[in-house]
């Protein structure tokens, strides 16, 4: 028998997030600290990370069991012409899915060596998919 | 000995499929629970059934089908 199992990924782990967020090459705050917005208000996160781009942050807010993403859309809208906003916008949402990606990853590797698995098999489909394949002997 | 293996495809924006082969009935569902678990564990499960298990039971859900494996 086998099974599949589909999965709508939570950050659920703050060490893996760490680690998931260092291996991408960010610098990781750890707090309890704040994101400023672009006016200068801030919000109170668990962590952070700078963004490359006029040092704008995502951070990091444990929530009923999970991290949440704080970054300050409506800041963005509020303050920038629209080429600008769409810019940022794009940029939060692509640093999100790639701090996701990099956290299941790290999270199937951490878990699963955990129970006597080892990666045999790993690639990035064309997609962005990434694949990993797992073995034990039991 | 039986070779285990667990096929993990991660998508672009961190959703997870979790395909697991060559455990038998309970184990294969408690096996991944733990990553389940740290990814958040909104899961959806679809059992499907090699040669050898009892055909036609395809698409019932785990709730129904533990005591088959």
């Amino acid at each position: 028998m086998s099974h599949l199992t589909r999965i709508r990924t939570k950050i659920a782990d703050r060490d893996m997030l760490v680690a998931a967020l260092r291996k991408l090459g960010y610098d990781v705050i750890e707090g309890p600290t704040t994101v400023r917005d672009v006016l200068l208000d801030t919000r109170p996160v668990d962590l952070k990370i700078s963004l490359p781009q006029e040092g704008r942050e995502i951070g990091f807010a444990l929530e009923n069991g999970s991290y949440t993403i704080v970054a300050d859309w409506w800041r963005v809208s509020e303050t920038s012409g629209d080429r600008l906003k769409r810019q940022l916008q794009e940029e939060i949402e692509e640093a999100t899915h790639r701090v996701r990606q990099q956290y299941a990853v790290t999270a199937t590797k951490e878990k699963l060596a955990e129970q006597g698995f080892d990666v045999v098999e790993e690639s990035t489909e064309e997609s962005g998919e990434v694949r990993l394949l797992l073995r034990r002997m039991a | 000995m039986e070779c285990q293996e667990i096929e993990v495809l991660v998508a672009p924006d961190g959703n997870v499929r979790i395909h697991v082969n060559g455990v038998k009935g309970m184990e294969c569902a408690s096996l991944t629970e733990a990553l389940e678990q740290a990814l958040g564990g909104e899961t959806e499960r679809e059992l499907t059934w090699e040669a050898g298990d009892t055909p036609g039971h395809e698409g019932l859900s785990e709730h129904t089908t533990q005591s088959a494996g």
